[in-house]
């Protein structure tokens, strides 16, 4: 599952939220006022992201839990366990100071004069001083970045999601989030500037390493999960809803799953 | 000139106190609320004084008075909760808050100092409001945000209905996911199925 950024925040977050969540005599008295009060199915506005292909959207997925368990997710795992954290940092920033062009693109498609301009001197000063964005000096000199993709920027256009769907081991995507990513992959100038292996290369450890930093999170969503197909297609699609744009028009419907 | 200096005295006065006079619920009630529970968890997490039974105890007492587990299980079951009888939807929403609270515990224990700062709130509504936290990990310095939102009911009482992590809801995530496990296998499966994880959860605990 590539893009897995909202399960690996859900769950760490539901670590913390233990703090208030908290257990024990496990059938204790529990207050059932709140039975009484309102529903309240308004208080999401849920998106209109539909899921017509669910049979075959499970088959996919079912196939892409297979190929985690066997190869995926042992990769990951012994990628994780050889490369200490601070390597493993140092191959983020690298694979982050790549993806400079493609963001500078959108952030000025979207009118984010400014994100573009911070992404422009983030990719100038880690490629020089950073040693190739092996070290990520703009973040500590305070220019932290944000990253964004063409879905994004059709999005802040008000192009719908479309449908929800399963890509063959890439995971959840939507008929916007699967165009955005060729779109994106169409306008990566490495794609045209590096040898094909150096490229292979590059996306193998894109997905190595996201694979590994998810390793706690997706172990514990199947430990908690009642249907893991609908957990993973209802957090991708929150986590792909709570984009803003300032810069540009926002669009009238808010984007929730459902 | 007298009467100046009154009248300035006055105005610091009154902007040292805006909210006293008003008994509604407010946003920086609710802020100080959130607040207070993060700190009160985290400090009875630390305190080295306590057993750990006692420890357990506590924020159980403190989980059932703030978490509103019973609204909660009405909305995630959605349209399903229409047709469920009484003894069924009592039924839900009692496994369902046991459920919430013994499948955490694990993670609970796992605190590592994560520092917790309020950073931020809105009103919803007069009574309703979303509350936002930042978590900053002590090891690595990453942090990332969880919202809380809750509710003041008429007895001037909070209590936390959705917590957001990253813009991720818990409730809406679980809705989605109990409505395609009730569609498949039906409302008792599901309750059953709750109940399992509960007594795995307890056993191992």
């Amino acid at each position: 599952m590539k893009r897995g950024k909202g399960h690996l925040q859900l769950l760490s977050a539901l670590c913390l939220v233990c703090a208030m969540l908290i257990a024990l005599p496990a059938y204790a008295d529990h207050d059932l006022s709140g039975l009484n009060e309102d529903i309240g199915d308004d208080i999401y506005q849920y998106a209109d992201v539909k899921d017509p292909y669910e049979k075959l959207n499970r088959g996919i997925f079912a196939f892409n839990m297979v190929v985690d368990k066997f190869i995926l997710k042992p990769i990951a795992v012994a990628y994780s366990v050889v490369i200490p954290k601070w390597g493993r940092d140092r191959v983020d920033s690298v694979l982050k100071n790549l993806t400079s062009p493609v963001l500078f693109v959108n952030f000025v498609l979207q009118g984010e004069g400014d994100e573009a301009l911070d992404t422009a001197f983030r990719f100038m000063i880690n490629s020089s001083l950073g040693l190739g964005g092996f070290m990520d000096i703009a973040q500590e000199a305070g220019l932290k970045g944000k990253s964004t993709d063409f879905s994004e920027t059709l999005s802040g256009y008000c192009v719908d999601a479309g449908v929800y769907h399963v890509l063959p081991i890439l995971g959840p995507s939507t008929t916007r989030d699967t165009f955005g990513r060729m779109v994106d992959g169409v306008m990566d100038p490495w794609n045209y500037v590096l040898h094909t292996q150096a490229n292979l290369v590059r996306q193998g450890f894109g997905v190595v390493h996201t694979r590994a930093r998810l390793l706690p999170l997706t172990e514990e969503l199947e430990d908690l999960s009642f249907d893991l197909y609908a957990t993973y297609r209802s957090t991708y699609i929150q986590s792909r809803g709570t984009l803003r744009y300032p810069g540009i028009k926002q669009c009238s419907k808010k984007r929730m799953p459902k | 000139m007298k009467n100046m200096q009154i009248y300035i005295i006055c105005a610091f006065v009154s902007l040292m106190f805006p909210l006293e006079a008003n008994a509604a619920p407010s946003l920086e009630k609710a802020q100080a609320f959130i607040n207070k529970l993060g700190e009160d968890t985290i400090r009875m997490i630390k305190d080295g004084a306590l057993s750990s039974k006692a420890k357990e105890q506590k924020l159980d007492d403190l989980f059932m008075t703030t978490v509103n587990t019973a609204w909660m299980s009405k909305f995630v079951l959605g349209r399903y909760y229409r047709s469920m009888n009484e003894e069924q939807r009592r039924d839900f929403a009692t496994t369902y808050g046991s459920f919430l609270r013994v499948t955490y515990v694990p993670n609970f224990r796992r605190y590592t100092g994560e520092a917790f700062h309020v950073i931020g709130g809105k009103s919803l509504s007069n009574n309703e409001f979303v509350i936002s936290t930042k978590i900053t990990s002590q090891e690595d310095g990453a942090s990332y945000q969880v919202d809380y939102r809750l509710r003041c009911d008429g007895e001037e009482r909070f209590r936390i209905y959705d917590i957001i992590a990253e813009g991720i809801s818990l409730i809406t995530t679980q809705r989605s996911e109990f409505a395609s496990v009730i569609s498949n296998n039906g409302v008792d499966y599901l309750i059953e199925r709750l109940k399992s994880k509960i007594d795995k959860a307890s056993s191992t605990s």
